[in-house]
């Protein structure tokens, strides 16, 4: 039978067509660099950088978006540095108190091939965005609303200019919503499907986003710190933390997050694997109300912070690897930081104080939500024990959310703190300030001095009158006592041995060429 | 016919209109959906924009109207989690749970009513007491033991299959495991009992005494006369098959309705509870109708039962 050339032809391109197909598979084959799978307790629902602020979310945009300026976290052993260095910036200087100029590398790329410009730094930070009267990113003006303009002054430099002077403009530019959007991808897509299919300029871009299920991420190789060392990594939605265990146990995921202290042995005894924790640049705290009966009286207040053994809590909860931080005051501060302050457990002290504010047994209730916080429940129970033991007639009452928490009747609650930037304005300023829910919600009311001196601290750069103000502030803070720091909480990860990799004391998980590596 | 159908049609939708005034109310009242979606530390500004761009500063009986209002034109609302259609993002789901849940009801019903049947036909013998014995061990222990348990042997220990996800139908074995032995455990006990009173009916006896085959005895008399309690069941089992996995899709971090609704309650993401609920409601409801027209069929006395007199 005679087979017409052109239908030959045909015939074995059909034929070869599945071979084809897979021809980019084996391609991918070749590249020998390993898929990490990470499996967390949750997926953000976008991957808007700065509309995602949450532990789940900067988990993973941190790795496919990158700030101008890079916070060395790794520069310190306990993986919370606070010094500063280039990233998108090649330099930045600083023209007045209130304007800084800063100038981008030339040679980075955006995951759809533009290359970085100053349009994309200042749509960024557009008025529109972060800050301004209504930007469509809400909790930006809490970063940025110090700004006054930012503006493109050629294609590689940007100018910002603050609205009172402000020392913290680099800290917050290497930070939170900070992160460097693709402006063309942006206007394009619009906020929402901008987080569907985000572009930003990080070592890994986005390959598929199945919600609450996975979030896969492919290597991009154009990335201007260097050619990933992972080809892949799967962020994979596995909210039980048995089942999570059970994977790394399994082989299934290389790394898993949100392991409670008391799981670490078990990781370690997993064979191939460790547990690896870091204390986070976090508080946990409790509100007191200054108003209402007993606790109105700050002596009261007082008291109850001193009745509470810190090292204990640490030691029984956190196997000793929490940390107890000398009063809102903490070492990532740098320059800022008060040497020889510490929060005072004093049982004596405590019952003197409770006689003097004539303290006569009036009930006092603990609301906690037993599963916001790690812990939580069982710190709030042991507290109340301290408590009873120097006399107060304390409860505890468990409650479903941070609204019943801070409804009428409110006593004692549970928070925590972030140091969101190394700075006191950056932590006890951002939580206890006018700004902060606290005062919002009129719990702490006798407020004026702290509010006098936290004005001041914003607007003074000369670092001797700043950490005058900052003890100051925390005098004020701790003699009023509208609250008190508990311990810093453990973040614990499992890992396979053979991954080198440290975790921050953030939530972000930095998987870039210079902390991901494979043995 | 056509009154029965309008009272049935008519009770539907009162339970409907109660279920998701009742998910409204309670929802509302029980957190700050602002508070919840942006967390503890969020600015009390942002947290105010949250509130006026969702309409949250309303008062409650304003939120209801606007709320109904909007289903009126068919609009049930969007996310605030997601910014879509809650609707969409509801459906997208559905045929993950119902991966899961159809496989289950098909190892509920394959399993369970022939094991209840095997058992009545054998009553107190070793076959009947064993049987049994599964049984309750399957209803008895909680999904979340049983799926860890599962997960520990073929996942850590063999290594057959994988411990969680929904990539693929090895994906589903366990977590099918997991929820068709509790379910075929109940059906078998559930069918045994029906079967041994059926069995032991007079008419049953009375086919017996003429000499018919037992296998005639069995599939003519007394199968079709014990399957109504058993209907009953297994309705509310096809009424539970959207959201009577949320412990199990937990377990296995299976994407489906079941962990959308753990999440979306959570958060307080009012518009995907209220669509879920609906949807559950309405498939609830819908299942008891089949069933309730399923006894007329299975037996006709329901059908033509006179209405007794005060």
């Amino acid at each position: 039978m005679k087979i017409d050339p052109v239908r030959r032809r045909l015939v074995a391109s059909a034929l070869a067509a599945p071979f084809a197909a897979r021809l980019p598979h084996a391609f991918a084959q070749a590249d020998r660099r390993p898929v990490v799978n990470i499996a967390v307790a949750e997926l953000p629902p976008t991957l808007e950088p700065a509309n995602e602020l949450s532990n789940v979310g900067t988990r993973v945009t941190y790795s496919i978006f990158d700030t101008l300026i890079r916070r060395d976290f790794l520069g310190s052993p306990d993986g919370g540095g606070s010094a500063l260095k280039p990233h998108l910036a090649v330099s930045w200087e600083r023209r007045s108190p209130r304007e800084l100029i800063v100038r981008l590398r030339r040679d980075v790329k955006f995951h759809n091939g533009d290359t970085l410009s100053a349009d994309d730094v200042a749509f960024t930070f557009a008025e529109g965005r972060l800050w301004g009267a209504k930007p469509s990113i809400a909790e930006g003006p809490a970063y940025f609303g110090v700004l006054e303009s930012v503006t493109a002054l050629d294609a590689h430099t940007v100018r910002f200019v603050t609205r009172s002077a402000d020392v913290l403009l680099e800290q917050r530019l290497s930070s939170w919503a900070s992160w460097i959007v693709n402006k063309r991808a942006y206007e394009s897509l619009g906020m929402d499907g901008f987080g569907q299919a985000p572009v930003g300029t990080g070592p890994f871009r986005v390959r598929r986003l199945a919600r609450d299920q996975i979030i896969e991420l492919e290597a991009f190789d154009e990335y201007f710190m260097g050619r990933p060392t992972a080809r892949q990594v799967n962020f994979r939605a596995v909210p039980q933390l048995a089942t999570r265990l059970a994977g790394l146990a399994a082989g299934e995921f290389d790394m898993i997050t949100n392991v409670p202290p008391d799981q670490i042995a078990i990781i370690n005894r997993v064979r191939d694997a460790e547990a690896r924790s870091v204390v986070l640049a976090n508080s946990h705290m409790l509100t007191y109300n200054d108003k209402g009966p007993a606790m109105a009286d700050k002596r009261v207040r007082q008291a109850l912070s001193m009745a509470i053994d810190r090292k204990a809590l640490v030691d029984g909860l956190w196997l000793g690897q929490a940390v107890v931080p000398p009063s809102h005051n903490y070492p990532e501060f740098g320059d800022m930081f008060l040497q020889g302050r510490q929060l005072r457990h004093d049982p004596a002290e405590a019952r003197r104080l409770l006689r003097e504010a004539g303290y006569r047994g009036e009930p006092i209730v603990y609301r906690a939500a037993p599963h916001y916080y790690t812990r939580s429940l069982d710190a709030g129970q042991v507290v109340i024990e301290m408590w009873k033991a120097v006399g107060v007639n304390a409860s505890l009452q468990v409650v479903e959310n941070f609204t019943q928490m801070r409804a009428a009747g409110a006593q004692v609650g549970q928070w925590s703190n972030s140091t969101r930037l190394p700075d006191p304005l950056g932590a006890l300023w951002v939580s206890w300030g006018p700004a902060g829910i606290q005062q919002r919600i009129g719990q702490w009311t006798n407020v004026e001095a702290f509010n006098a001196a936290g004005a001041a601290l914003e607007a003074e750069t000369d670092l001797g009158k700043r950490r005058a103000l900052f003890a100051s502030m925390l005098d004020i803070w701790e003699d009023e006592c509208p609250g008190t720091i508990l311990y810093q909480p453990l973040e614990t990860y499992g890992v396979r041995k053979n991954i080198r990799w440290r975790p921050y004391t953030f939530f972000f998980m930095d998987l870039r060429p210079d902390n991901l590596s494979f043995a | 016919m056509l009154r029965f159908l309008a009272g049935k049609i008519l009770r539907a939708l009162a339970t409907i209109l109660f279920v998701v005034t009742f998910a409204f109310v309670v929802l509302r009242l029980s957190g700050d959906p602002a508070l919840m979606m942006m967390g503890p530390e969020a600015p009390p500004d942002a947290i105010a924009a949250f509130r006026a761009a969702w309409g949250l500063d309303q008062p409650l009986w304003r939120q209801y109207l606007d709320y109904f209002g909007a289903i009126a034109q068919g609009d049930l609302g969007v996310s605030m989690r997601d910014r879509k259609p809650a609707l969409g993002l509801v459906l997208e789901r559905l045929p993950i749970t119902l991966a899961l849940m159809l496989p289950a009801l098909a190892v509920k019903l394959l399993v369970g009513i022939p094991a209840g049947i095997y058992a009545a036909l054998h009553r107190d013998t070793w076959i009947d007491r064993t049987t049994m014995a599964f049984s309750v061990a399957g209803y008895s222990v909680p999904n979340f033991v049983l799926g860890l348990l599962l997960v520990l042997l073929f996942a850590v220990n063999l290594r057959w299959l994988p411990s969680s996800g929904a990539e693929s139908w090895r994906h589903a074995i366990l977590p099918v495991i997991v929820l068709g032995t509790a379910g075929a455990g109940i059906l078998a006990r559930f069918t045994r009992s029906t079967m041994l009173e059926v069995l032991g009916q007079p008419y049953v006896r009375t086919a017996i005494a003429k000499g018919v085959p037992w296998y005639r005895v069995v599939n003519w008399h007394a199968l079709p006369n014990a399957a109504i309690p058993t209907v009953t069941v297994v309705g509310f089992m096809v009424g539970s098959l959207i959201a009577g996995a949320v412990v199990t899709e937990s377990v296995f971090a299976w994407p489906g309705i079941g962990r959308q609704l753990v999440l979306a309650v959570s958060q307080r993401d009012v518009a995907v509870v209220q669509v879920i609920l609906l949807l559950v409601a309405g498939s609830m409801v819908a299942s008891n109708f089949t069933v309730d027209l399923l006894y007329g069929w299975l037996d006709p006395r329901v059908r033509t039962a006179p209405k007794l007199e005060p």
